[in-house]
């Protein structure tokens, strides 16, 4: 619970914390490194069916079943082949645990709070709900999600008919 | 700072326990015959090892406590005689008290409230107390031999009940000639006290050099009466201000009260069974005494914790028992009405308590409470002014404290006890046949540890599997044979199966609820109902038991309301007035079987159909089985009863009956024949956590679908296929037509054959209603260990979970239900859906 101490009404870490970064498609993006539990190379996946197309499935952890969402298809990017170095980035949402597909991990990054930004309003075309803001660390931008949102919206959803 | 000695305290916790069970049985012991001096020395050793051990580490109170306990037993040791009645149930009382002290202590949470009291209680109950004027004067120079008179006095007076001190300030000087290290004053302590004089003396052992001690007896005090007294009119003062609603708890005492609430609804449950043993024989002394002692537990607990509204309806219905006990109340009719009204406010209220420890909002009281302590009150006071021969005993029969001390009969000197004890040995007699069933010992177990258990065992049979198979890979040829690999898989299986039967529990609760609403319910509807159980000892899993009460409901309301005749009818047809309801559970085939059976009027067929057509379930002229015919009872809002009682409409309750059976993966089946009666039969498997289940593959995908709902598999002839006008695709089976399910369609999955007559069908069963599900191949049978998609994920519809295959990789396990609500959805769609986009890169890499 010391995570949501720390959160002021910007949505943002007050005092600064770090973040796991990732790419897709040439983007930055960043997740709470408390909220990470694994990073874990592609492996087999069974698919779930009747399920929305970001969620790919589930896979077998430790004797947990685990659902895998792609987040090209969450974000609506163009869906890419997997590869050796496709990686799935294991976390905690709530008490339930989710896998992330993500092109390549890149980085741990320490972000200040005063390197922090709020979500500027992309105009009425672009869901920026799942960001709590942006990080502008040296030349780098890099989008933070609020990951709870980002698959707690995915989760919510009734199964594609 | 001096060496901790609670640093021991764990051990010594440990140890108290061991020795209050110890204690406990030896009451228990000495309550069946009390001529059993191996039983008092056994309860004397209990208590004398933890007081001394108490006292090694430093828990005064538990130390003080426990003398109380020994002094009692140790007097009982020289006696020749057996423990009266009242000094047993003390005992009891008082070991209960020992045990929240204990836990008090081990939580530093507060101390139980009727502590001070009970100790009063177990110093009187011994002898009638002899009040002593003990004159105290110290030698003028005591203070300064270093002796202070005041920790003395404080001593004494902690040996019984204080009347009174005299200060005697005679030889106090004026001001200008007092010296202050002399000491002037003598004092007169008036105590009242069971104790022998000697343990007075006793206190001044060490100062008798400084101080002269006279201990003579007041003769004219009253013995106990003036103890005893003071407590009726508390109790009488007390209910109109302890039922209120009460605060959230504080997070401790929030532990303790969810302890309690557990306790507390086991001893309830068992009051109920036992107030059932009395509703056929009012009689019983061992059931009356159960329900007494729940009561009386309750109470206790309730009143440490401070619910008082708990505490005072058990305090009034202990009372009632307590006459029952004594004979005074026969426990039939309205009274017995009252204790079952008691035992469901109690179970309301424990069970709101639950909620107000768990959530931590405030408690109001049951509604119920304030009329049924009137009635209660009034019940236990009628008797007494009924009785004129008990003068004496309205006064015992509102505050139990009296009635448990008063009359102070010490043990010694009863040769002819007065009526509430010369039942003891009749009761010796009785119990001995009660107590057949020896309880075995338990251990409460936290159930979230249990399913971490159960699941690190399928871990484990999963990871013995995946070795295996490594194993045979590596080895595969070279026709090497491991040793341990076999043994570890015997071992892994032995070790699943015992996970599993740790969450086995007994029907007999659920069956005890179900006595106890046929009970009502022939009452309320003066249907006059005899309800015999079979089986209760059948072990199911924890969460099937669990879900099972409420369809089970339904049924028994159902077959009391709409199954059995009317008792004139079933006089003008030659049967027996009492209706008659059989419950059994029995396992077979690893399965478990309830049963219901009543002997009413049967189900009518043609009125079922008719209804049916009416409410277009069913075309007319469609040809229906009998068992489809009776499944419609199972249809929501379908009704055939005339008349919609408060009591259940024949079908309302129905169709919760049949969802809940199919989400535990069991189903039902009606046998019935007109004017000989119904029964219920349901199915279900033993346990949720494991399931036998049939491996089906699409393409690379592999499925599970559970066996219990497998009829047969087979490949047919395209003579059998059948394209029906508008209602899809349907195979020949033998006779019958059955809809075709086309698997990979339904699942939108790629699939090998798309034409039933090169894949393979399985015949499934869903709501005695059959189905040919289209896959690729069989792949074999395995035990699926059922692993939930909402754990980490959501459900899926037409699937009922998961499970992980041998290799490691997860399988879908179809839930045949959802499949065919899919197919209805979808209707029988174009086959166009398989190749839509389900190839995914996932599919692509595996």
């Amino acid at each position: 619970m010391s995570r949501t101490d720390n959160v002021n009404s910007t949505g943002l870490a007050a005092d600064g914390s770090q973040f796991l970064t990732f790419l897709l498609e040439e983007e930055e993006y960043g997740l709470e490194i408390l909220r990470v539990q694994e990073i874990k190379g592609y492996s087999k996946i069974t698919p779930l069916p009747n399920t929305p197309r970001e969620v790919k499935g589930v896979m077998n952890l430790r004797g947990s079943v685990v659902p895998i969402i792609d987040l090209r298809a969450r974000f609506g990017l163009r869906e890419a082949e997997y590869t050796r170095f496709t990686v799935i980035i294991v976390v905690t949402v709530g008490t339930k645990i989710v896998g992330l597909v993500v092109d390549a991990v890149s980085d741990v990054l320490n972000v200040e709070a005063k390197e922090m930004v709020p979500t500027p309003d992309l105009g009425a075309g672009v869901d920026t709900s799942f960001l709590t803001g942006i990080a502008r660390t040296g030349d780098r931008l890099v989008s933070l999600l609020n990951i709870d949102r980002l698959v707690g919206v995915s989760a919510g959803s009734g199964p594609a008919a | 700072m001096r060496i901790d000695p609670t640093r021991y305290r764990k051990t010594f916790f440990d140890e108290a326990a061991d020795h209050l069970a110890a204690f406990e049985g030896a009451l228990l012991r000495l309550e069946k015959g009390p001529h059993d001096p191996d039983a008092v020395d056994e309860a004397f050793r209990a208590a004398h090892s933890v007081k001394g051990g108490a006292d090694a580490v430093g828990l005064p109170a538990v130390a003080r406590f426990t003398h109380a306990l020994e002094g009692i037993l140790a007097q009982a040791r020289t006696q020749p005689n057996p423990l009266a009645r009242q000094t047993l149930d003390l005992l009891l009382e008082a070991l209960d008290i020992l045990g929240r002290l204990l836990t008090a202590a081990k939580t530093d949470g507060p101390l139980p409230a009727a502590l001070d009291e009970m100790v009063t209680r177990l110093t009187t109950v011994l002898a009638p107390p002899t009040e002593y004027a003990i004159r105290v004067t110290p030698h003028p120079d005591a203070l300064r031999a270093g002796l202070d008179p005041i920790p003395l006095l404080r001593e004494l007076i902690g040996l019984g009940e204080h009347v009174r001190t005299v200060i005697d300030a005679l030889a106090l000087p004026s001001l200008a000639r007092l010296d202050p290290e002399r000491c002037y004053l003598a004092w007169t302590v008036y105590e009242r006290t069971t104790r022998p004089r000697t343990d007075l003396e006793a206190v001044f052992a060490f100062a008798r050099d400084n101080l002269h001690v006279t201990i003579e007896p007041v003769e004219a005090a009253a013995p106990a009466v003036p103890v005893a007294m003071p407590s009726p009119e508390v109790a009488r003062a007390v209910p109109q201000s302890t039922i209120r609603t009460l605060e959230p708890p504080s997070l401790e005492r929030a532990g303790l009260i969810g302890e309690f609430c557990a306790e507390a609804s086991d001893h309830l449950e068992a009051a109920d069974r036992c107030l059932l043993t009395l509703d056929a024989d009012p009689t019983d002394r061992e059931a009356i005494n159960a329900v007494y002692r729940g009561f009386h537990t309750i109470k206790g607990v309730s009143s440490m914790l401070g619910m008082d509204a708990v505490r005072e309806l058990a305090h009034e219905a202990e009372n009632l028992l307590n006459l029952a006990r004594d004979g005074k109340v026969v426990l039939r009719g309205p009274v017995l009405e009252l204790v079952f009204a008691s035992v469901d406010t109690l179970k309301r209220q424990v069970e709101a308590a639950h909620t107000w420890a768990v959530d931590r909002v405030p408690l109001p009281p049951d509604a119920s409470i304030p009329g049924l302590l009137d009635r209660l009150r009034s019940a236990a006071s009628g008797v007494a002014d009924g009785t004129p021969t008990h003068l004496e005993q309205p006064a015992a029969s509102t505050a139990p404290a009296a009635s448990l001390i008063a009359p102070p009969t010490p043990p010694g000197n009863t040769q002819s006890p007065p009526p509430a004890s010369t039942p003891v040995p009749e009761v010796g007699g009785t119990s001995a046949k009660a107590r057949k069933v020896v309880d075995k010992e338990t251990v409460r177990v936290d159930k979230d540890r249990l399913d971490r258990l159960i699941n690190t065992i399928g871990e484990l049979v999963i990871a013995q599997s995946m070795a295996q198979q490594e194993f045979d890979q590596l080895n595969g040829s070279s026709g090497v044979l491991s040793l341990a690999l076999p043994e570890l898989s015997k071992i892994s299986r032995d070790l699943q199966e015992l996970g599993l039967s740790l969450r086995m529990v007994p029907m007999q609760g659920t069956f005890q609820k179900m006595a106890r609403l046929v009970r009502d319910l022939a009452r309320k509807m003066d249907k006059p109902v005899e309800l015999t159980l079979h089986g209760e000892e059948t072990e199911l899993d924890k969460t099937v038991v669990d879900q099972l009460g409420d369809p089970l409901m339904h049924m028994v309301r159902n077959a009391i309301d709409h199954g059995l005749e009317s008792p004139t009818e079933r006089l003008a047809l030659g049967k027996p007035v009492e209706g008659h309801i059989t419950l059994r559970a029995y396992h077979q085939g690893g399965s478990v079987y309830i049963e219901l059976a009543d002997d009413g009027k049967g189900l009518d067929r043609d009125r079922i159909l008719k209804k049916a057509i009416e409410k277009r379930i069913v075309q007319e002229g469609q040809r229906l089985t009998d068992p489809e015919i009776y499944a419609m009872i199972f249809e929501a809002g379908f009704s055939t009863a005339a008349a919609v009682t408060d009591v259940s409409g024949r079908g309302v309750g129905m169709d919760v009956v049949r969802r809940n059976v199919e989400a535990l993966q069991g189903n039902i089946i009606i046998r019935t024949q007109i004017g000989k009666g119904t029964t219920f039969t349901i199915r279900l498997p033993l346990t949720l956590a494991i399931m036998d289940g049939l491996i089906v593959g699409l393409v690379g995908d592999v499925y599970v679908l559970p066996l219990l709902s497998v009829v047969e598999s087979f490949r047919p002839r395209p003579s059998e296929m059948h394209r029906v006008a508008g209602r899809g695709e349907a195979v020949t089976v033998r006779g019958e037509v059955v809809p075709l399910l086309r698997l990979h369609q339904i699942l939108r999955r790629p699939s090998r054959f798309t034409d039933p007559c090169h894949g393979l069908v399985v015949l499934v069963e869903d709501q005695g209603k059959k189905y040919a599900l289209l896959v690729d191949e069989l792949l074999g049978q395995m035990q699926a260990v059922v692993k939930s998609l909402d754990s980490n994920y959501q459900r899926v519809e037409g699937l009922a979970g998961a499970t992980i295959l041998g290799d490691g990789r997860v399988a879908m396990i179809l839930d045949i239900h959802g499949l065919v609500q899919l197919h209805a959805q979808f209707g029988a769609g174009a086959p166009e859906l398989v190749a839509n986009d389900s190839n995914t890169h996932f599919g692509d890499l595996s």
